[in-house]
């Protein structure tokens, strides 16, 4: 019989039996590059992200008090992560600005026949807004995880899932009467978060 | 379109990716990657106790000479000997290295 998440981290905490975070990060890994790959749009860094996310849980495994699933635990940290490579991307874009001015203004490669597709759709959205949305939505957290993992409270997380949700209806909304030669809003502007 | 389609189309890409990255060894490149930051922290920890306990070793003697000479030392005997003290302070270093080699400190 296979252990569970919790059997697993004290083991791992005891012991520190790297097969043991293996089986772990194993069953975790792939929820967590999709979080990071759809929320940084950028598949290589992701995974470089989740990479370091994983061997950061497991060099502090001992101080995960198990107050909450392993898997929230383990997003927390991949978001911090993300967040602090958003910042020292910033900070590098903000030396490169003129350069980067150009690219920044190029939107996302559409989908094939022209549909906006998801991944542009969701490039409209703010940091928090995107994590908000999958972590409740696509990777079926509750809002309190979503809550813990961005260290944001409850009510902000909320409203987080909500604005998104309706952002990304706009966005979709939009395109598709675009895509039937009808006129259309444009999908409301990026940020927020 | 229905209100719900964004998000049902948000769930059906994670369910799709999710089974394209299931079995792709990320988790077994992980587990390499920290096996051998492991060993590099090994060798390092392991090297620079080494050469420190060593030097300190050989500088410790000459450290702890003084303390047979301190009133009372006599009564410490075989303690007080600067060769001994000078292997308990090693020891010492050694259980500490020892200690963070598994990436407790």
């Amino acid at each position: 019989m296979s252990m569970s998440d919790e059997e697993l981290v004290m083991l791992v905490q005891a012991t520190r039996d790297a097969s043991g975070f293996g089986e772990l990060a194993r069953r975790h890994q792939a929820g967590l590059r999709i979080f990071l790959r759809r929320l940084s749009g950028d598949f290589d860094r992701a995974d470089d992200l989740a990479q370091e996310a994983l061997l950061k849980a497991f060099n502090g495994i001992g101080r995960f008090r198990r107050d909450a699933r392993f898997k929230t635990w383990l997003y927390r940290i991949g978001y911090r992560e993300f967040l602090q490579s958003a910042r020292r991307e910033a900070r590098r874009r903000q030396a490169h600005m003129e350069f980067e001015a150009a690219a920044e203004h190029q939107p996302p490669p559409a989908g094939p026949d022209g549909a906006l597709d998801l991944s542009r759709a969701m490039a409209g959205l703010g940091d928090g807004e995107k994590a908000a949305i999958l972590l409740c939505d696509a990777l079926g957290l509750t809002n309190e995880e979503a809550a813990k993992v961005m260290d944001a409270p409850l009510g902000t997380v909320k409203t987080y899932v909500r604005r998104g949700r309706e952002r990304l209806r706009e966005a979709m909304t939009a395109e598709t009467a675009a895509g039937d030669g009808k006129p259309a809003g444009e999908p409301s502007a990026g940020g927020g978060a | 379109m229905t209100a719900d389609r964004p998000i049902s189309e948000l769930k059906d890409a994670a369910a799709r990716d999710m089974a394209a990255l299931e079995g792709d060894g990320f988790a077994m490149r992980v587990l390499l990657t920290m096996n051998r930051r492991r060993q590099r922290r090994q060798i390092m920890i392991g090297s620079l106790g080494a050469i420190g306990s060593a030097v300190a070793g050989a500088q410790l003697t000459h450290l702890f000479g003084a303390v047979s000479t301190l009133p009372g030392a006599e009564r410490l005997g075989a303690f007080a000997d600067p060769e001994m003290i000078a292997s308990c302070a090693v020891a010492g270093a050694v259980a500490i290295v020892a200690w963070a080699m598994p990436g407790r400190a």
